[in-house]
């Protein structure tokens, strides 16, 4: 009998065994934090003061993407410029998981070799390293880039920085003084470039697919019409200008075509605008307004506002081969206005206006579940627009009276205020990729 | 009289003999004084006779003559009467002795066939005696061999009695010592099931102390993943992660890849962000089951 319990206990011992070999300790959600980092002051090898503070560009794109929570330079414990010089010891002490150490070395010629390194502190290791020939003029983008790779390597997403932002802006209003531009700029704001000024109004402004080409409204003939501009060759092309509105443009994924709004036939209808023949297709077909169309991400489905239903909210139709559009759908049920949707680039969320409690707000909303999320607490934010890598939106709010561009994280934890335009500034548009 | 007679059987020839020479005597007497009176018969008068005078005596002799020639006849016929009475008392003697002698014979045959007989049962009695003594032998053989059966039955008996006996006591002993054994192991049991008690709750205190700090652990590298944006929902990804008593990190190997390398950071981030791991304090001896420690990651809540 005592053989037999000390064969039971010796099978107890033997069972329990492997059990305390491991303890097992199941982690099932963390925190949705931004990551430490460090990016140490780049380097300089040339004549005087350095150009461009790379360090401090990559620092503020990564600081605004809501996902990075950069060091603060007095924090710093050193000034490495190479993996080598770096003690991850003292990094990790300041709790960095990662540093970014890098230079920029000028060369004869008046251009620039901007090199760095994404080192991980934890384990004392190097996760990207470039060297990248730039410009003067180039620095920013530059800059710009190396946040890409190192939004794109830390997060697993790529990076939305190199990208540009269109935006409109009016000065002087009510002044004689008053003029409209339509703008394009760096997505953090900078180096701005007016593609058109007017003393009349310029509105929705829309990327094509090539990131390219802008679509915009302009009232510069005393009435709306729909113009599409290359950016870079400035080269413009009239594509709408019916009777009565000509509003809205929204391109196709395909760049092939351009849904927009026209009340040629006495009310605001969708149309889609065959961009080889300028050939029309009416979309929707009813008294109230429809307006705001937006592409699908697979280009078979418009999303538009119509207040058919009483308030203005996002209906869908589907578009068959020959262009045809199916029964309108809706699509938002909370809240007494839902409008100018933006469909995320993976094609599973629109962003809307949303208004409710006499607010406008922006908000996200899942098309599979349709649960609509609020991302912003302002009390009056429009045009929102996806950046092309889903992780960001811009849209336009009210800051003492004026528009100024704002951007929030998809998650809604990180908001960011672009505040370096002068004027109103409003119905910004987040580019594409840019084409490598 | 007749037993007599056979008993002492010459006597009786003798005493018959003289009656008859007393007779034969007397009747040649009685013939030589022929005149005497007959005398009837008693000798008595003979005697008295003897005094009588001459004269008379003659008268007498002559009467007595008379009397002795009556007498004479008279014991002629007397005699001639006993001679014939002899003679049949002879003949009587001689058939009574001829009986007598057939009464012998027989008396003797009769001995002889008693005797025959005695001794026949003699014969029979020594016989039945022999016999008797031989069954007595015989009997006594058997009670003998009985009570020597007997002797060795009760031996034997007493031997089984004495085996019972001893198998009982061996028994009563077995009995004993199996349930002193089975006390014993009771006792054993409950000691073992006391200790296991105190083990179990040794274990059970261990264990909510474990189970406390895997909490923690749970908690503070939780706090420590950040979540990358590109996670989908129910990527896994495991870790085995080794501690030294301090609760540092020295080690961390990816058992199990999620295929996704920036989730795979992240949670082996979060685990080295996290260090030093909370352990138990070192008098509590628990450090062996933080060793090594397994932390699947699996993320089952997108924010």
């Amino acid at each position: 009998m005592l053989g037999r319990m000390l064969s039971a206990l010796f099978v107890a011992i033997v069972l329990v065994m492997p059990a305390r070999a491991e303890l097992t300790i199941q982690i099932s959600e963390g925190v949705e934090g931004s990551l430490p980092i460090a990016v140490v002051p780049f380097g300089f090898e040339g004549r005087g003061a350095a150009p461009a503070d790379i360090a401090a560009i990559v620092a503020a794109d990564l600081r605004r993407s809501g996902r990075f929570q950069p060091l603060p330079r007095e924090d710093m414990v050193g000034e490495p410029h190479e993996a080598q010089q770096v003690n991850f010891q003292s990094w990790r002490a300041v709790g960095t998981d990662n540093v970014v150490v890098g230079k920029l070395r000028a060369l004869a010629d008046g251009s620039y070799q901007v090199q760095f390194q994404l080192l991980d502190a934890l384990r004392g290791k190097q996760l990207a390293g470039y060297s990248i020939p730039s410009r003067p003029d180039q620095l920013r983008q530059t800059a710009h880039q190396i946040s890409d790779i190192i939004y794109e390597t830390l997060t697993g997403q790529r990076g939305a920085f190199d990208t540009f932002i269109a935006y409109v802006v009016a000065t002087g209003k009510g002044t004689d003084k008053a003029t409209h531009r339509l703008a394009v700029a760096d997505a953090d704001g900078y180096g701005e470039q007016t593609i058109l000024e007017s003393t009349q109004p310029v509105m929705s402004p829309a990327w094509a697919p090539d990131g390219k080409r802008l679509a915009y409204v302009s009232f510069n003939k005393g009435r709306p019409a729909v113009y599409v501009q290359n950016v870079v060759t400035q080269e413009v092309r009239v594509v709408a200008e019916y009777p009565g509105l000509n509003n809205a443009p929204a391109w196709s994924p395909d760049g092939k075509r351009l849904a927009l709004t026209l009340s040629k036939d006495g009310n605001p209808e969708i149309y889609v605008v065959d961009m080889a023949t300028l050939r029309l297709q009416r979309i929707t077909r009813h008294y109230a307004i429809d307006t705001e169309p937006a592409w699908a991400a697979d280009g078979r489905e418009l999303f538009f506002t119509s207040d058919r239903g009483g308030s203005p909210q996002i209906y869908r139709v589907r578009l068959d081969a020959s262009g045809a559009a199916t029964r309108p759908q809706r699509l938002t049920f909370e809240g007494r206005y839902n409008a100018r949707a933006s469909v995320s680039p993976d094609g599973k969320h629109i962003a809307v206006v949303h208004g409710a409690d006499g607010k406008y707000r922006i908000a996200v909303q899942e098309l599979n579940t349709g649960i609509l999320r609020v991302l912003t607490d302002a009390r009056l934010d429009e045009s929102p627009s996806f950046a092309p890598n889903g992780a960001m939106i811009i849209y336009a709010t009210e800051e003492n009276g004026r528009g100024v561009l704002a951007a929030v994280s998809i998650d809604g934890r990180s908001h960011q205020r672009l505040s370096l335009q002068s004027g109103d500034v409003r119905e910004p548009a987040w580019s594409p990729f840019k084409r490598l | 009289m007749w037993n007599l007679i056979r008993s002492y059987p010459r006597s009786v020839l003798l005493a018959v003999l003289i009656h008859l020479t007393i007779v034969v005597l007397l009747t040649v007497s009685l013939r030589w004084p022929s005149t005497r009176p007959t005398l009837s018969n008693a000798p008595v008068d003979v005697v008295k006779a003897v005094a009588v005078d001459e004269a008379k005596v003659q008268a007498e002799l002559d009467k007595q003559r008379a009397r002795e020639r009556a007498r004479e006849q008279e014991i002629k016929r007397a005699q001639e009467q006993a001679r014939r009475a002899e003679a049949e008392r002879v003949q009587e003697q001689k058939r009574l002795a001829a009986v007598k002698e057939q009464r012998a014979e027989e008396q003797r045959k009769l001995k002889e066939a008693e005797r025959k007989r005695q001794e026949q049962a003699r014969v029979e009695k020594e016989r039945l005696a022999k016999i008797e003594a031989e069954n007595k032998a015989l009997e006594q053989k058997r009670r003998a061999e009985q009570e020597r059966l007997a002797a060795l039955e009760a031996k034997r008996k007493a031997e089984e009695e004495e085996r019972r006996k001893a198998e009982e006591a061996r028994q009563r002993q077995e009995e004993a010592r199996k349930r002193r054994e089975a006390e014993e192991a009771l006792k054993a049991q409950m000691a073992a099931e006391e200790q296991q008690r105190l083990a179990d709750a040794r274990r059970a205190q261990a264990m909510s102390t474990i189970d406390k700090y895997r909490v923690l652990i749970e908690a503070k590298v939780r706090q420590n993943w950040l979540v990358p944006p590109s996670a989908q929902q129910g990527m896994v990804c495991v870790l085995s992660v080794r501690l030294i008593p301090s609760g540092d990190v020295v080690s961390v190997q990816i058992l199990e890849s999620s295929g996704d390398a920036v989730f795979d950071r992240s949670v082996e981030n979060a685990v080295r962000k996290a260090s030093p791991l909370p352990l138990p304090p070192a008098e509590l001896g628990l450090y062996d089951e933080f060793r090594e420690l397994r932390f699947p990651f699996e993320l089952q809540r997108k924010g």
